[in-house]
């Protein structure tokens, strides 16, 4: 089975029916495109999207469900296409995950682009939202307190 | 900020090389027609964000570290995804 020295999480193994393909890449790493979703058991609800072109690159995500009750996601015709469909997918054949920021200033949920996976082809896209219904920043609550703020 | 009017099939030039013309209004919506070098990128600028989002989001070491220290609250009843088709 392929292998991966990974930054954050050590030596990932994996069967290769597991790599998420992103043929376009994702906005600001277009050349970056397969990637591996990582749980770390500690770590609950977050999901790891893990470069398997750059051992040092991943981002910290969580079902955008999980942070926007009944969260609804709007697919384009191109997101559609790098997703290798032509109709709309069931819901639950989809990963909806939020890309989440975090720095001193806080943390915060990118809920304008969601990273987009069909299960079944595990053909991945960044499903950026013409609309402006959800906050590309969203602030989340439960982190920890911004450093300078509160404390004891 | 420039604020220029122009109507359909009006062209605005930026430069010798760059070229906009208003294609079609309708329904809130402008369909533009952009002539540019290959060499200059155009793109929405929703793109250019998410890209500046993205490279911020590149997960560091101490970033890391410091999601132990979230509490994510259980979610009392099983949220729901739904997924609609956008028009473009």
């Amino acid at each position: 089975m392929p292998s991966i020295e990974t930054r954050q999480f050590g030596t990932l193994v994996y069967p290769a029916d597991q790599i998420i393909h992103f043929a376009a890449g994702l906005p600001g790493f277009e050349d970056r495109h397969e990637f591996l979703l990582h749980e770390e058991p500690a770590l609950g609800p977050f999901l790891f999207l893990q470069s398997l072109d750059d051992p040092n690159l991943s981002f910290v995500t969580m079902p955008a469900e999980r942070l926007e009750e009944n969260y609804e996601l709007t697919l384009s015709r191109d997101d559609l296409a790098q997703l290798g469909l032509v109709s709309l997918p069931a819901p639950d054949h989809v990963y909806c995950l939020a890309v989440l920021q975090l720095n001193s200033q806080g943390a915060s949920a990118n809920l304008a682009a969601p990273i987009v996976i069909y299960k079944t082809t595990r053909l991945g896209t960044q499903a950026i939202r013409q609309d402006r219904r959800y906050s590309a920043q969203q602030p989340i609550a439960w982190g920890p307190p911004a450093a300078g703020q509160g404390g004891d | 900020m420039l604020v220029i009017r122009r109507k359909r099939e009006q062209t605005i030039r930026i430069g010798e090389d760059i070229e906009i013309t208003v294609l079609e209004i309708e329904n809130g919506q402008v369909k533009l027609g952009i002539n540019a070098p290959r060499e200059i990128p155009v793109f929405r600028e929703e793109i250019a964000a998410t890209r500046r989002s993205n490279q911020g989001a590149a997960l560091s070491t101490s970033a890391f570290e410091s999601l132990g220290t979230y509490s994510v609250p259980n979610s009392p009843t099983e949220p729901r995804v739904s997924i609609s088709n956008s028009s473009s």
